[in-house]
């Protein structure tokens, strides 16, 4: 591979994280005979003037085998680029919110664009773009990484080092995490910040690479040596403001001032200095060490503190794993407290109490129950941080690209040539803007197409929204095509000519609902629906291949008389959510309110009344809290009056939205804000909001009801009683507030959504075209 | 309640949590409609909300062609007796067997046409009824729950009379032992005040 790293300070001698992370990368790359070369700026580091061209432009070999290309920084505007990053610096963390920028629209151009400049360096970018199979853009707030994103996307693999800090909120970092082909990761944790930041399409092209930790010779070879300061905890690294050290030494008084005869130190390495606020003698700083007393401190500390808010990847962390020593971390930097979650190799805090009260329990442990804790930490440390193992990942990711579905079928071709020449068409009643049937015909038509069919999507009703993605019907297009799918709903007029159509057929039924839950509101329509059902029981005998988008409607569809339906699930791909959300939107949700959200049109099957009721119990535990019901309703119709009076009389005006249908934008808002995705809805063929709140990481708690088990399979987290609301809504509380459950909800909808990815789906449509196109073929 | 194969979920756990928070929600009541319930260790049941009454559908009379009928069968009857001014014993070879035949016919096909539509209009009445039914049905029920909320208010509203009662009674009592211990004290002050006689 070609992979060229592009970065805006590189030299052997920088001392900054990403600039030496780049130089391993680099090296190991070139180690394992990749053409590497690295696109840098004349500035010799991030503490040097911007402006100033150090180091001569051109290229360069390093004798690890890769190439350095450096490029001239130009003038900047200073005096604008101070204002905006002061504006920014000023912004309390608690105020940023996600897909809301921090600073005016012009300022974060400002902050992109007058940081360090090189011009040069983009115009080499756009010339030779398609000379390499890779960039990697690394860190993420600079100007040369974020434009040169945009630049190279197709081939761009962003590798941010990302922080929760205000810079991460601009919207050009948003943009270029959305244009970014590949992210690569040096946590877990910092994906989780992304994800949050970003959004879901973050997760299908990411992947945690993480960071080689290099094991010190000396370590393994000597016997440690006691740096003589007894039981202790140490803290290594800069002790500045950034690093939190002041929140430790704090802590450590607070503990000591409890606990005056504990004989438990603190004891602070590395540059900088720090106000022992009267911690001291007990707390020591023993300043900038050696690496050999660096290492005689770690291997003899009782476990590492590391108070940092601000990680992307903790070197001494897993440094201090790598010689089994737990790890103290703060609860709310996602980098190293995630990582501590899932090895269980130590602790996380984030109040002054906390960390006291964290010193008081270690204090307390034996040294067998923190050599368990450090075990832990060392085999996760292993795993992730071993160079080998990191590039190997690099590789992987890297790889060569996976351009086409076909390329993801495992095996031979599933669809035989012959059968190709084929042209299978859609038909069904309407295609609508956002509606799940809809979305799964433009998928079936795309990939049916990727197969190498020619297909196309015939409609009787347009929504003008949608009007390039199909044609309206004709009898003539019909029997034009050589095989159809039938897409089949309530009252549709074009029913009667696919039925006249001899050619090979196959129905998709996606339910409809049953009429009893409309006779109360809308008796014309549960007429229809009533009619629709009875009229599918006639067409059993006219489709040999039938399918359902779930098993429940598959089921439903064989006690109406069709020969062995199958399953076909409805594809859910996050690049759907590839859209920045509507920022006043989020803006607004971010208002520290918890979100309830259920999308889903407005129809008495639904229950969104059940959900009303629920939610005015609910306001008892949170009285803030916000219901969301996102979903279009018909005009004039009575259950949504009947809903509207519901909240009037519950008196839920100001904590009840109900925005109707709305835009792509508004709706990835809504998800993106939403703390429980919460459904009582008692009838549903399959539900893609349920998966889409999974794509967003929303905890989902639904009624146990029709197809919904099966869609939230082992991800199923659902209440299968509804006469006491009140405890419904104590258990959606639960859900909504408590963290640990939170995750292990989310963890299990991590796998559940990915049944119903294109490269999951893909081969069941690939079997049901093959049997469409034999049967073609055999028929022409 | 609670269905999951999510690893790591103490359902029993949970439902214990369940519990906890549900019965803070019985004590503290809800917002809306449930503040009206929220009182002092409440038990009252939810108030339900009933859906509207569905629309009715107005059907149109069916026109039973009375008239034209009638008109039919008159001619029919004409055509069947003959001309009058033809002596009656010959009338009947000056009957219009023809025209009586087909008015006969016709006449039959309307009240036949008439009956198909009036059979029509009772099945949609009968199914226009069946939501209607329905929703009385459900009046009725909601009715009775509003009954069993208005019986467990009035339970709960004798309760609190009787413990007003009580916390009245407890006032009183109070009231007069603060009385009581005022005057006493005003007494006691007014010694500690007077001079001392010895002095």
């Amino acid at each position: 591979m070609r992979i060229a790293i592009v970065i805006p300070w590189f030299g052997r001698e920088i001392k900054g994280g990403a600039e030496q992370q780049a130089w391993q990368i680099a090296a190991r790359l070139a180690q394992r005979k990749h053409e590497v070369e690295v696109l840098t700026t004349c500035c010799r580091s991030h503490q040097d003037d911007w402006e100033t061209n150090h180091l001569p432009a051109g290229h360069v070999v390093e004798p690890e085998g890769f190439g350095v290309r450096r490029f001239p920084v130009e003038e900047r505007d200073r005096q604008g680029f101070d204002r905006a990053c002061g504006n920014l610096l000023s912004m309390p963390v608690e105020a940023l919110v996600p897909g809301s920028s921090p600073v005016p629209a012009e300022e974060a151009e400002v902050f992109v664009d007058e940081l360090i400049k090189s011009a040069a360096l983009l115009d080499f970018l756009r010339a030779k773009k398609s000379d390499y199979d890779w960039f990697v853009l690394m860190p993420y707030l600079y100007g040369p990484v974020l434009r040169g994103t945009e630049i190279v996307a197709e081939r761009a693999a962003l590798q941010p080092c990302l922080h929760d800090e205000a810079y991460a909120y601009l919207p050009q970092v948003a943009d270029a995490f959305r244009r970014a082909k590949k992210i690569l990761f040096n946590s877990e944790g910092e994906r989780e910040l992304a994800l949050r930041l970003y959004g879901p399409t973050v997760w299908e092209k990411s992947a945690v690479v993480g960071e080689g930790v290099e094991p010190e010779p000396i370590a393994a070879a000597s016997e440690p040596v006691d740096p003589g300061y007894g039981r202790y905890v140490l803290y290594l690294g800069r002790k500045d403001a950034g690093k939190n050290v002041d929140l430790l030494v704090r802590a450590f008084s607070r503990f000591r001032a409890v606990r005056p005869n504990s004989d438990l130190r603190l004891v602070l390495a590395g540059h900088g200095a720090v106000d022992l606020d009267g911690a001291a003698p007990a707390a020591v700083d023993v300043g900038l060490v050696s690496e050999e007393h660096k290492q005689a401190l770690l291997l003899n500390c009782l476990a590492l503190a590391q108070p940092s808010r601000n990680e992307s990847f903790s070197r001494v962390m897993m440094e201090a794993w790598s010689v089994g020593k737990p790890v103290a971390v703060h609860s709310e930097c996602l980098a190293t407290a995630v990582a501590v979650q899932e090895c269980g190799g130590g602790w996380a805090a984030a109040s002054e109490g906390q960390w006291a009260a964290l010193f008081a329990q270690l204090d307390r442990l034996s040294q067998r129950e923190l050599a368990l804790l450090g075990e832990r930490g060392r085999e996760y440390a292993e795993l992730t941080s071993d160079w080998d193992k990191v590039m190997d990942r690099y590789e992987k990711i890297l790889g060569p690209p996976k351009s086409t579905l076909k390329s993801t079928l495992s095996g031979p071709p599933i669809v035989k040539t012959a059968s190709r020449a084929v042209t299978i068409n859609q038909f069904l009643p309407n295609l609508e803007y956002g509606d799940a049937i809809s979305n799964n015909a433009i998928w079936i038509r795309d990939t049916l197409r990727e197969f190498g069919f020619s297909s196309d999507i015939y409609v009787r009703y347009i929504d003008p929204r949608v009007e390039h993605e199909c044609r309206v019907f004709s009898p003539d297009a019909l029997h034009a095509s050589s095989a159809i799918i039938y897409h089949h709903s309530v009252g549709t007029e074009i029913t009667p000519h696919v039925l006249q159509y001899a050619g090979p057929k196959c129905l998709i039924y996606h339910n409809i609902t049953p009429p009893e839950f409309f006779e109360m509101y809308a008796p014309d329509y549960a007429k229809v629906l009533r009619a629709g059902r009875e009229e599918l029981r006639s067409l059993a005998s006219q489709f040999r291949i039938s399918y359902g988008a779930s098993a429940y409607n598959a089921h439903e569809l064989g006690d109406m008389g069709f020969a062995e339906p199958a399953v076909l699930p409805i594809c859910v791909s996050p690049e759907k959510w590839d859209v920045a959300p509507d920022p006043e939107l989020m803006q607004e949700l971010g208002d520290g309110r918890t979100n309830l959200l259920f999308v889903g049109r407005v129809a008495p099957n639904k229950r969104q009344d059940e959900l009303v009721e629920a939610f005015s119990h609910y306001l008892a535990l949170d009285p803030t809290a916000r219901l969301i019901l996102v979903g279009k309703a018909q005009e004039n119709d009575p259950y949504d009056e009947h809903l509207h009076a519901l909240i009037r009389t519950l008196r839920l005006e100001d904590s009840v939205v109900m925005p109707g249908s709305i835009p792509q934008e508004q709706l990835a808002a809504y998800y993106r804000s939403a703390h429980l995705f919460w459904s009582a809805s008692e009838h549903e063929g399959f539900c893609v909001p349920l998966i889409e709140a999974m794509w967003f990481d929303v905890p989902v708690l639904a009624f146990a009801s029709s197809a919904i088990p099966e869609t939230l399979g082992e991800a199923a987290f659902m209440y299968t009683e509804k006469q006491n609301l009140r405890d419904v809504a104590a258990l959606a509380h639960i859900v909504a507030t408590d963290g640990v459950l939170r995750r292990n909800i989310v963890r299990a909808q991590r796998n559940r959504r990915a049944a119903f990815l294109p490269r999951e789906v893909a081969p069941q449509l690939a079997l049901l075209a093959d049997k469409l196109g034999t049967l073609a073929t055999s028929q022409a | 309640m609670i269905e999951t194969v999510i690893p790591k979920i103490n359902i029993d756990e949970l439902m214990q949590r369940v519990r906890v928070e549900a019965a803070k929600l019985r004590s503290g009541g809800g917002r809306g409609t449930h503040a009206v319930t929220r009182t002092r260790g409440s038990t009252l049941p939810a108030v339900r909300v009933l859906p509207p009454p569905p629309r009715s559908v107005l059907l149109k009379p069916v026109d039973a062609k009375r008239e034209r009928l009638d008109g039919m069968l008159r001619e029919a009857q004409a055509k069947s007796d003959g001309n009058s001014r033809v002596p009656k014993m010959f009338r009947r070879f000056f009957r219009k067997q023809g025209g009586y035949n087909r008015l006969l016919i016709d006449s039959v096909a309307l009240l036949g046409k008439t009956t198909a539509q009036l059979a029509k209009r009772v099945t949609e009445l009968t199914t226009s009824i069946e939501p209607q039914n329905r929703w009385l049905r459900a009046l009725a029920e909601y009715r009775q729950s509003d009954v069993n909320w208005m019986r467990a208010a009035t339970q709960e509203l004798t309760t609190l009379r009787e413990e007003v009662s009580e916390l009245r009674a407890q006032l009183e009592q109070l009231h007069e032992e603060l009385q009581t211990r005022g005057s006493s004290d005003a007494q006691r002050g007014i010694r500690a005040t007077q001079p001392d006689d010895s002095e």
